[in-house]
């Protein structure tokens, strides 16, 4: 049987299988597909069609031999982006409707007059404020006004309102209220999509929890369409299993679950990086790996400190805060197509700007006059100018050649190969930046770590990152281009559970912690069953959320001993101050401390996944003349161009390695050998 | 490589690293403070400084605190010149001497590399309680610096990287509440640590001389950048005048006064004219009249200038001695970084409005509102709580409505107000209404932010407030033909019985039940509200930030059950 994972991107949608297809030998396939924006469903079938010929099969055949489809999607991601939610209305505490719109006052960049806050996706007369009102413990001090309720729902109808979000003050303690909201909403507008606060997000800070549960009122209605448009089309082709929807946890849940949960889908291509990441590692044998993901717009990072993926409690995505766990990603605006530019006083600055797919770098001759990354590695000979994305573009150098020298030769007064250095040498080193930023601000020496590389465009910058860093070696998987959609083929269920939770450390009581503990077992155990997950293959993992009592935020304190003693306290102190220690250079180890969350990982354990073969091809002594600066040298060079074929033995540097969509740069005393199937390790040669 | 090529790039890394670094520390100081102000308010500003004292990066933080470092680096090189050593750290809050006011503490920590000493990162943080008369540290009576808490002049806190005990333990219990501030002085060391790790890599990376080169090369980049712009605008002294309500004792508002003069690449910002000092905390500390002026000139001249000395050091200012903005000791000043720091700032807008158009906004609200303290029964601790809420919004420019909920111009996007949940597990009191009020914002093509309305409820038996700011008497100011905003309003409410409370007022005690309900300035507007798209103008009426009466009064479009009546909205504007 055949398994397979789809990542939806913003220029292409990846499609990687792997299994037997009858009684054949083990195949492992991926494919490309330009990513169909106006019919995604369309696009999807689209791709499968491609795909199932790659085996040779039409797609009902395929899809009967098919054990397991994943989907990564992008979608809820770019409603977001683009504002293309549904119609969306938010009840409130009477007295509080604007915390969504007033945000909390601060802005990225003070010297920034203009600078816009992010939009509001609720309009002011779509905030209603409702009556009743919860205290800080959860009390209830004022009584739910349900005529209040129904009268926000005529409203809502007569304004044709798709979807409401329903926050309330201390809902994460005392649900109440907003449950009984929803029941009323049902009643009286049965069709309208609700989302709870205590649901989605059921932990302390109005505005935070508000913006996410918004956030999932707006999209889902988007989200659950196109899951239901995809499994309706996959049903014509007789396909009656569910569809794994990659989460923003790097855990798999399904279509039922994700029609209500979209805010949960919005980092799903990133995540397959993820569990990707964690895969290699695993397969490997190494615990401290660094994803290294450079498409056309973001250089996408992901960290892994011992083996296995460490979410975040919260973050922020396109301006707003999302109080959900997330994988860990950082992300910077350094990829193929940022733009390149010149201050008055001649700073060079990367980026963010980006040319994007369209029009894209000034050398896909579209439009684009700006000088972008691309451009650069196409005047040092570093891009196959003939196969190009899979032949996709004809690039034009001349173009490339007349941005670079306008925007950044001129006014440097340097030439044209000199500007396209610059332009080499910052990027590179704005990646090793952020790489830096994700290792040592998190107090992890980079030198301890294998850096994985992924994306396109990666490769050719790969070894100058690894030597700014002194980090050991690089692992380059032949799957690189298209890795998310590999990493998905391992991920498995999961569910993550989290419950706001007060408990100092003079209060401490075990048996009020292994209670609540035991309620989100039971809520974990609940959904794996419902996701079919086997009973031996069930793993949670608790994760305190600590502070000392006069701070105000805290610090994720993973826990692995199982339920509390009474004398538990003491390793829950010592685990505080040092996770404190490690992360702000100090710590007061006589001063009290607080629990504020607890939030429990419940979790199959991951699937098995498998590394994807060479190509055969050899390329018969094939050189370029190329810049030598990305090489370590000064003149141009005349290197070797090897191809998959030639490289199951070790090959020295300086030299460039053709797969499909991208090339690999090994600079002077650099060398790369075979490492695992289909993965390369590139490393500096001891001198 | 050709040379150049590699200045180029070396600049470019290492002054993006520095900027990562400032950002670092910042992350590291917010989400490890305890004092409420600077951990959940961000209340705080982190910087590098080189090693005579001038500003190479700052990142994180508010506005007239960022630019403040490098006036106490330069205060800690007068008085200890050769004598800093590896392993020291230094304290300071004198806004006699490098300091902007009491309660911001400054941290410094020399950064030295082979024996060498290359730079100094530097920590700003506003602490919960300094000491002095009134808790909280902000006494609107105070007619003497020394009734507003502890001051320090630059002093050795550690050395050899241990804590000089004596000197903490000296501050320390001078202050209300001395574990908090102990704590608050342990995060920002540790910041300013992450900060010195961090450039010792990035040097055991590039050479000394390639760091220094590059950091040299960009400022004086920026130099030339900054007199660029200033040469671009016309030559010219462009005045303006705003005031201040009062100053807690006298009835008469006090005067700013502002001449900005270009000619060619130099500028200067000339206080000449300005009410000389005053009796109560308004008075302003050299460096925070400064800093004022330097960031809103800024402002001005774009937001792509690196804030750097570079920039800083093509702003000449004049401050009059013995004026509001430069007094004479021991006049009290612990309002100045909110009033006058923001006046000051918008005045000079008014001014340099009038040489290019549409570059700066109009007024903002001015902070008011009250801190509280006491006994939290439900903890027994003791608590200063601060009125982070009590924002009001932000001015219109051209192109832009007002931000609603804004901090004051000289906290512009870097105070973070807490959430009302937060607030409410903090102190003893319950929040009755916090949104936004109809009818606040300064009427315009481009309107102001919509004003605020809040109110909270105090449950403790026993309890003090402190309202202090201003703002109910001068309104955030129009630009262009648009309109004021509308005024601060404090009500206090006792056994149900309202008092309109003043801005600079004494200690008030509370009791249970107690009520404080504020109504803050919405931002004044741009440009003539008759010219606003009547299309908004309806949006605003559904979105109840401004009345049918004022929709057809004040923007002249008249709406009806059915929407827009053409007709009328025609005649009102005058439109045939």
């Amino acid at each position: 049987m055949i398994k397979i994972a789809i990542d939806t991107g913003g220029t292409f949608t990846d499609y990687t299988s792997v299994g037997r297809f009858k009684d054949q030998a083990y195949h492992k396939i991926f494919v490309k597909n330009p990513t169909n924006h106006q019919y995604p469903a369309d696009g999807i079938l689209a791709g499968l069609k491609k795909l199932a010929e790659e085996w040779d099969a039409d797609l009902e055949t395929f899809l009967k031999e098919t054990e397991k489809i994943t989907l990564g999607t992008t979608l809820a991601l770019n409603a977001l982006l683009e504002k293309k939610g549904v119609k969306t209305a938010l009840f409130t505490t009477a007295g509080f409707r604007d915390a969504l719109e007033i945000r909390r006052a601060q802005l990225k960049n003070q010297w920034d007059l203009a600078a816009e806050k992010p939009m509001v996706l609720v309009p002011r007369r779509l905030r209603l404020g409702i009556e009743g009102r919860m205290d800080y413990r959860g009390d209830i001090v004022a009584p739910l006004n349900e005529d209040k309720v129904r009268e926000a729902c005529r409203k809502c109808r007569e304004l044709g309102v798709k979807a409401i979000a329903v926050c309330y003050l201390f809902s994460f303690l005392n649900p109440e209220h907003e449950r009984r909201t929803a029941e009323i909403i049902k009643e009286e507008l049965p069709d309208v999509f609700v989302s709870l606060s205590a649901d989605v997000a059921p932990r302390i800070r109005e505005y935070e929890r508000t913006t996410t549960t918004v956030i999932n009122a707006y999209l889902t209605p988007v989200l659950a369409d196109y899951l239901n448009d995809i499994k309706k089309e996959l049903a014509l082709y007789g396909w009656q299993k569910p569809i794994h929807i990659m989460l923003n946890n790097g855990g798999l849940s399904d279509t039922e679950a994700m029609a209500a949960f979209a805010v949960k889908t919005l980092l799903s291509g990133p995540a397959g990086g993820a569990v990707g990441n964690e895969t290699i590692g695993k397969l490997l044998g190494k615990t401290h790996t660094v994803l290294a993901d450079m498409g056309g717009t973001s250089f996408d990072i992901h960290v892994i400190s011992g083996s296995s993926n460490q979410l975040v409690p919260q973050t922020e995505l396109a301006g707003y805060p999302l109080s959900i766990p997330m994988i860990d990603i950082s992300s910077i605006g350094a990829g193929g197509g940022s733009i390149a530019h010149v201050e008055i006083g001649g700073r060079v600055f990367i980026g963010p700007d980006s040319a994007g797919s369209v029009p894209g770098p000034a050398c896909y001759d579209l439009g684009g006059a700006e000088p972008t990354v691309t451009d650069a590695l196409l005047i040092l000979g570093l891009i196959n100018e003939d196969n190009f994305l899979g032949g996709k573009f004809a690039l034009s150098r001349e173009r490339a050649e007349q941005a670079i020298k306008e925007k950044v030769a001129d006014p440097l007064n340097l030439s044209v190969h000199e500007a396209a250095r610059i332009i080499y040498g910052i990027a590179a080193e704005m990646m090793a930046d952020a790489v830096r930023l994700v290792t040592t601000q998190k107090g992890n020496d980079p030198r301890i770590y294998s850096l994985i590389s992924a994306g396109g465009a990666f490769p050719l910058f790969a070894a100058k990152i690894m030597e700014s860093l002194h980090m050991p070696e690089i692992l380059i998987p032949v799957q690189g281009p298209v890795f998310c959609s590999w990493g998905m083929l391992g991920a498995s269920s999961r569910y993550d559970a989290t419950r706001s939770f007060f408990m100092e450390k003079k209060q401490w009581n075990a048996k009020k912690i292994n209670q609540t503990l035991a309620l989100m077992m039971q809520e974990g155990e609940s959904e794996l069953e419902r996701l079919s997950v086997d009973k031996d293959q069930r793993r949670f993992d608790l994760i305190l959320e600590m502070r000392y009592v006069s701070q105000h935020h805290e610090i994720s304190v993973p826990w692995k001993q199982g339920t509390f003693s009474p004398d538990s306290w003491e390793t829950v102190e010592k685990e505080f101050y040092d996770t404190h220690e490690a992360i702000y250079e100090y710590a007061e180890r006589d001063k009290d401390w607080e629990i504020i969350d607890l939030h429990l990982a419940c979790y199959e354990e991951n699937g098995e996944n498998v590394l994807f073969p060479m190509a055969s091809q050899k390329s018969n002594g094939r050189t370029k003349k190329v810049s030598g600066y990305a090489f370590n040298q000064e003149d141009e060079i005349v290197v070797p161009i090897y191809n998959e074929g030639d490289l199951n033995e070790v090959i020295t540097g300086p030299a460039l390695i053709d797969f499909d969509y991208t090339t690999l740069v090994i600079p002077e005393h650099f060398f790369c050998a075979p490492a695992d199937e289909g993965i390369l390790v590139l490393k500096k040669e001891v001198l | 490589m050709n040379q150049r090529t590699e200045d180029i790039i070396n600049r470019a890394v290492i002054i993006n690293r520095l900027d990562s670094i400032t950002g670092e520390m910042g992350i590291a100081l917010e989400h490890s403070a305890h004092s409420p102000i600077f951990a959940e308010a961000c209340d705080f500003a982190c910087c590098i400084c080189d090693k005579d004292g001038e500003l190479v990066s700052q990142i994180s933080g508010i506005p007239i605190l960022a630019t403040a470092g490098a006036f106490s680096v330069k205060a800690l090189l007068r008085k200890y010149g050769h004598h800093i050593d590896d392993g020291d750290v230094f304290i300071i809050n004198d806004p006699y001497d490098g300091g902007n006011h009491l309660p911001d503490i400054g941290i410094i920590t020399p950064v030295f590399y082979d024996g060498e000493l290359l730079f100094f990162s530097v920590s700003r943080a506003h602490h919960g309680d300094i000491g002095g008369s009134t808790a909280g540290s902000y006494n609107p009576k105070a007619t003497e610096i020394f009734q507003e808490g502890i001051r320090i002049p630059p002093t050795k806190l550690m050395k050899n990287n241990e804590m000089i005990d004596d000197v903490l333990a000296l501050i320390a219990l001078n202050t209300r509440n001395p574990e908090m501030l102990t704590s608050d002085f342990l995060a920002q060391i540790g910041s300013n640590r992450v900060a010195a790790k961090r450039i010792r890599e990035m040097l055991e990376t590039y050479s000394v001389a390639t760091v220094k080169k590059a950091v040299q090369d960009t400022m004086e980049q920026t130099e030339a950048l900054t007199r660029q712009r200033i040469a671009a605008v016309p030559d010219g002294t462009y005045a303006a005048v705003d005031y201040i309500d009062d100053d807690g004792f006298q009835e008469e508002p006090v005067k700013i006064a502002v001449s900005v003069t270009i000619k060619g690449d130099r500028l200067l910002v000339d206080f000449a004219g300005t009410d000389p000092q005053v009796k109560g905390f308004i008075n302003t500390s050299v460096v925070t009249a400064t800093c004022a002026s330097g960031i809103a000139v800024l402002w001005f001249l774009g937001k792509d200038i690196p804030r750097n000395g570079g920039a800083f050091r093509c702003i000449d200012v004049n401050l009059p001695k013995g004026s509001l903005v430069n007094p004479n000791e021991p006049a009290p000043m612990t309002l100045c970084t909110l009033t006058p720091a923001s006046e000051i700032i918008g005045t000079i807008f008014q001014a340099l409005d009038q040489a290019v158009s549409g570059r700066v906004s109009a007024g903002y609200h001015r902070y008011l509102g009250p801190s509280y303290y006491g006994v939290d029964a439900r903890t027994d601790r003791y608590y200063v709580g601060f009125s982070f809420c009590s924002l009001g919004s932000g001015g219109a420019m051209e192109g832009n409505d007002g931000k609603p909920y804004m901090a004051t111009l000289s906290n512009f996007g870097g105070v973070k107000a807490p959430n009302i949940e937060s607030n409410e597990v903090q102190y003893p009191h319950i929040t009755l209404y916090h949104e936004m009020d109809t009818d606040t914002a300064g009427a315009g093509e481009y309107r102001g932010g919509c004003g605020m309305k809040y109110a909270f409820e105090l449950y403790a038996e026993q309890s003090d407030i402190v309202n202090f700011g201003d703002g109910v008497k001068f309104a955030p100011y129009g630009l262009r033909g648009g309109h004021q905003g509308s005024l601060n309003r404090s009500v206090f409410v006792h056994d149900g019985k309202e008092t309109v409370m003043e801005s600079k007022e004494a200690p008030r005690h509370a009791t249970k039940g107690d009520q404080v309900c504020l109504n803050t300035s919405g931002g004044g507007g741009w440009g003539d509200p008759l010219k606003r798209p009547a299309g908004k103008v309806y949006d605003d009426v559904q979105d109840e930030i401004i009345s049918l009466e004022t929709a057809e009064k004040v923007y002249g479009v008249a709406i009806t059950k059915n929407g827009i009546d053409l007709e009328k909205t025609k005649k009102l504007r005058g439109i045939r």
